[in-house]
Parts: structure tokens; sequence; C-alpha cells
């Protein structure tokens, strides 16, 4: 997630310490079968297709624990990653880019993710103020406007990009044969996810994606959400149901033009309490579905 | 290619653009298998010599790190700089390590990044040699589509072989790709529609606004418009005003095949696609056949500009727009 809106936790410290240490899942490893992985550990979920053709990683969580998770990787694959695709810009997918670059990654990613991390596009806050650029080494090499397909380690691996929704440069990946699918940050499992309005996200489009997305898998699919447990469609559906019913409940309260303070203090999110966790107290997304919602 | 403008009308060299088999063919066995879509032009009393294994002869020094390459087959570009080599095609399997050595001297390390601009053999022919000395290879999807065999290519008697593994490209993309490399944007862009075939790709230096057209356009001379690859008049069309609508007043253009071009050169290649187009039409609607189509010479005023040269002649471009207007 970011420095950015939540500047609840705004502190700098809160990106690169465990933030959500206590409702994330502690550093593990995954085996979903056809050389894929999928590596959890302090931020976003990483997956890991290893093979004959060389290791494909898809984000790099923040940079401190960079050199743990390249470590991770290797081990994975035998060999050090040669493509990387961030799935956004966030810390906690894209923050080990420089260290995955060193190592030789050729790093891919939609266009707006280089634009935010080179500073060509600012990334508010909360607070107004832009997030400082990345360094160089940090920016995607390879960009694109609609995706690329990868072809390796007998796989297509098919990289699009989505509608704004929690940035405005989000890619998800999906293995095609083994009909594995990282979401990015469109799937939190379980927890109220980020809409990083300051970053072109958008609470809408969000939901909008996430539907999208529903009617193009099959109750086969394996879901990597940005972060949370391994999911079915079944989960997403239940995820889908919370936003869906979050957006209409503190929509009733922007179109009955009630102030930010008032809503607040109406919890219209209180049935979805369960959903909150550190990193997005119920008060934080209520917040942030006003917000979006009133633009 | 230039082996073929050099050397006038030549049936080995027409298929040399289009199977990778063919190469290893000797000329007579390629001439048991003609074109179907296009005439075929009186054969040339002494064949040329199939593709040989010298590297390429002219490095053209663009500036910014860009060269242009030529020798036989396709015209390559390459980047040079802090972050890696960057190659546009590789022209032909039987040079392949020729060019891979003096690609190396002159960049001082070996390609990383690879990219074709369509899939026949005088562009991608070096492809395997290219992606077992790691470069990674990009292009569009139907590149790789007709290098798998996966969509068929109809163009010659002799059916494509599937290409290596090595020889396919890695990363596949249908609009385009962006590289952001020494010090330049290194924009690829699909052509809007299927032209020389319908996996193009053309690619735009944009800060040394320099731009590789790939064989949508080769420099003064009618296309080649490989309908057994999909290609269609139209999409050269497409193509050019695409280029020229990216691109500026002082861009310079490395052709698929002949010497560095200008914006009006290219203007000139658009107006005559243009124009012939609409010089046959009138000849369709007229319930012309295509004898007296081509009777009729309806592009004898583009001839002395692009019909001098290279293995397409009047008629044969005549021919390829009526039977892409009769469809």
């Amino acid at each position: 997630m970011r420095r950015l809106t939540t500047s609840l936790l705004a502190a700098v410290a809160a990106l690169a310490a465990p933030v959500a240490a206590a409702q994330l899942p502690s550093p593990k490893t995954t085996d979903l079968g056809s050389g894929i992985h999928v590596i959890f550990g302090q931020g976003g979920n990483i997956g890991v297709s290893t093979g004959a053709d060389g290791a494909f990683v898809i984000d790099d969580q923040y940079q401190q624990s960079a050199p743990a998770n390249l470590a991770k990787v290797e081990a994975l694959a035998g060999g050090k990653p040669k493509y990387l695709v961030n799935t956004h810009w966030h810390a906690d997918h894209a923050g080990g880019n420089a260290t995955f670059a060193k190592a030789g990654a050729m790093i891919f990613a939609h266009e707006n993710v280089r634009k935010r991390l080179t500073g060509a596009v600012a990334s508010l806050g909360l607070d107004g103020k832009p997030s400082p650029a990345a360094p160089a080494p940090a920016w995607p090499v390879i960009t694109f406007v609609d995706g690329v397909d990868f072809h390796l380690n007998d796989e297509t691996i098919r990289v699009f990009h989505v509608s704004a929704a929690h940035t405005d440069g989000d890619s998800m990946v999906w293995f095609v044969e083994p009909n594995i699918l990282h979401m990015g940050d469109l799937f939190f499992n379980g927890i109220f996810p980020v809409i990083d309005l300051g970053s072109g996200g958008s609470v809408r489009g969000y939901l909008t994606v996430m539907k999208e997305t529903y009617a193009k898998i099959d109750d086969k699919t394996v879901l990597i959400p940005g972060h949370g447990e391994i999911a079915t469609k079944a989960d997403l559906a239940k995820q889908i149901a919370m936003l869906e019913g979050a957006i209409a409940a503190v929509d009733k309260h922007v179109k009955r033009g009630d102030s930010l303070e008032k809503t607040l203090a109406a919890r219209p999110l209180k049935p979805w309490e369960k959903y909150a966790w550190t990193f997005i107290p119920e008060k934080s997304f209520t917040t942030t579905l006003y917000n979006g919602l009133k633009k | 290619m230039i082996r073929i403008i050099l050397s006038s009308v030549s049936l080995l060299a027409l298929t040399a653009c289009v199977t990778p088999t063919a190469a290893h063919m000797a000329p007579d066995l390629i001439a048991q298998h003609p074109p179907e879509a296009v005439p075929v032009p009186p054969r040339p009393p002494t064949p040329p010599p199939a593709p040989n294994s010298q590297a390429f002869a002219r490095t053209i020094d663009l500036g910014s790190g860009v060269q242009m390459l030529m020798g036989q087959g396709g015209n390559l570009g390459l980047s040079v700089g802090d972050d890696g080599v960057f190659l546009i095609d590789d022209q032909y399997v039987t040079n392949a390590e020729a060019n891979l050595a003096k690609i190396e001297q002159l960049a001082k390390g070996k390609p990383k990044y690879l990219i074709n601009t369509h899939w026949h053999f005088d562009h991608a022919g070096g492809n395997d040699v290219f992606g077992k000395a790691g470069a990674t290879i990009f292009a569009s999807d139907n590149v790789r589509k007709r290098l798998t065999g996966e969509t068929p290519s109809t163009s010659r008697g002799a059916p494509a072989v599937p290409a290596p593994k090595n020889a396919l490209p890695v990363v596949t993309f249908t609009t385009g790709v962006d590289f952001h490399l020494n010090g330049q944007t290194i924009r690829a862009i699909r052509a809007p529609l299927p032209a020389h075939t319908d996996g193009d790709t053309f690619i735009y230096f944009v800060e040394a606004d320099i731009l590789h057209t790939g064989d949508t356009y080769m420099k003064n001379l009618y296309p080649f418009v490989d309908t057994g690859s999909g290609g269609t008049q139209a999409g050269f069309i497409a193509a050019l005003t695409k280029i020229l609508e990216v691109t500026g007043p002082k861009t310079r253009y490395i052709p698929g095949h002949g010497e560095l071009a200008t914006r009006e050169d290219i203007e000139a290649a658009l107006a005559m696609h243009k124009g012939a187009r609409a010089a046959v039409e009138a000849l369709v609607k007229a319930g012309k056949t295509l004898e007296e189509t081509v009777a009729a010479k309806p592009l004898a005023q583009w001839t002395p500009r692009f019909g001098k040269g290279g293995f397409i002649n009047e008629d044969a471009y005549t021919t390829v727009i009526y039977q892409e207007l009769k469809k």
C-alpha cells in the first residue's frame, strides 16, 4: 500500500516495518504446481514461475526485505530472476526493484508505474504532498499500455492492464495453462482494500474491475491476491459483496449531502467491521469510500 | 533483400522474403513453387547467390548511440549504451554468427534485447543464434504464431517449418511496448492493420528521432504485400499514415531495405499507395478483368520512382491491389 493515503500511519517507518504483521501471514512459501510458487512476506504476495527458461517474478515487496526475497527466489528457481513484473508502483510491491534489477532482472510494468516511480506523475498522499521519486535502477525498463505475453517455462504468462482501480497503473498476471491469476492489489483477501485516490485509483473502478475479473475466471482458477491467503472464485465473490455493500452504505450519506464527519459518526461500514485491519481500519476505509464517491 | 535491390528481379530473392526454408533450397526447387497471387517475373539468366555467411558490410552511425547496419537481408537497427545492446532484426540464419560477432565488437557486448519487425527469414532468420547468445526476443503476437506454425503461412509452396525454440519471441505484444534504454525511449508500434504481413511492427527512437519502418517501407520500391502472411495493401496506407503521424519533419527513417530515408520519401510512398489503389479501383469499378487492368498500366506515373528496382514490378503491384479490391 503506501506512504500515501493512509497517513493514519503516515510515518515512513510504518511502511518499512512489517506494518500489519499481526494480520498478514508470516513469511512462507506455497507451491502451486506447474513450477509456480508464492512467497508470502511483509508486503504484497510475490509470484514466481520457475523452469528451464529462467525465473519470472511478480512484485518484490519492500526495499528492506528485497535481499531476503531475492534469496528466496534464487532458492526456488535455482538461479537469478530474469524477468520481473510490477503489478503497480507501491513500495510494498515494487520497493525491491533496484535490488532485483541489480541481480539482472528485466523489469516490466504499465507505463503509469514508471511515470510514478520516476516522479513524472506525482503520487499524492492525504497531506497533498507528492511521494519522492524512486532511484533510477528501480524504474521499469520495458513499459506497456495494454499488456504483454511471456512465453516461458512451457507457459503463457499474460500480463494485462486494467482500468483505474487500486491505482492508475494496475496489472494482473495470468498463468494461462495452469489457470493461476495474480490479481495484484485488486484483491485484499478478507480485509478492506486500499484504494489509492492519490495515485489515480477509483472506488467505482475498483469494484468494476473486480466484477470483470470474476466474470473472466472459472471455479478452478487459483487466485493469488495482492494481500492475504490464496483464494478461489468463491472468496472473490465474498469480497465483491463486501465492497458493493460498503459502497452503497457510504454512497447513501454522500447522496444525502452528509459531511465526512457525520458519515464517519454513523459508522456505515459496521456490518463489515471484521474486514478492518491495522493498516486500513474501518474509519480509514469509510473515508476513502466517501472521498472517492464524492468526486 | 538488399541483394534483391541490387540484382533486380529474382525469383530466389522473392522467395527469400517469405519462407524460412527457402535459404536452404536450390533456386530450381524454388522455381517449382511460383507464387499464386503475383505474376511470375521472368527468370534471370543467372540466379543470384543464396544468402551467404558474410556479416553486414556497412555501419552508418546516426548519433545518440543508434546505428543502421546494412548487408544482405533487412536493415538492422542498433542502440548501444550503458543499459545494454538493443537490436532490431537479425537477417538470415546463414550470416547470424558473423553478424553476432561483428555486433559484439561494435557494441562491446552481446545483444540483450532483440525485436523482430516481422517474421520473414531475411529479418528474423538469425533469431536462434541471437536467442542462444542470451538475447530476449520481442515481437508482435503474430510473429510468434507464424514462427511456431500455429498460423500457417501459405505464400509459397513450401510449408513454414516451426522455428527452433530459441528462435521464438519470448515476449509478445498486441499494440506495442516501450523500452527505456541508453537514454532513449524506444517505442515499438504495431502497424494498425496487416501490411507487409499481419505482424508488422515499426520502432521509433523518440529522442534520437529515428524510425525503423520494417518492411512497411522499402526505399523507392513498390511494396511486397505478402498475402500469404496476412498482408494487405490497405495496411501499407495505414502503416505509413501512422508513421507520419508519430514522427516529425526531421525524422530519419531506416527502411526495411534500402538507404536511409526522409519524410519526403515516406510521404511520396504513401501518395503512391493511395494513388495506385484509386487508379486500380477505377478499373475494377468499370468492370475490367485482371488482364485488362494490368494492360491498362494504371501505375505508370509512379513506376519511374518505385518500379525501377526490386522484385515487385508495376504489374505485380497492380495485380495485388486488384485482387484485394475484388475480395
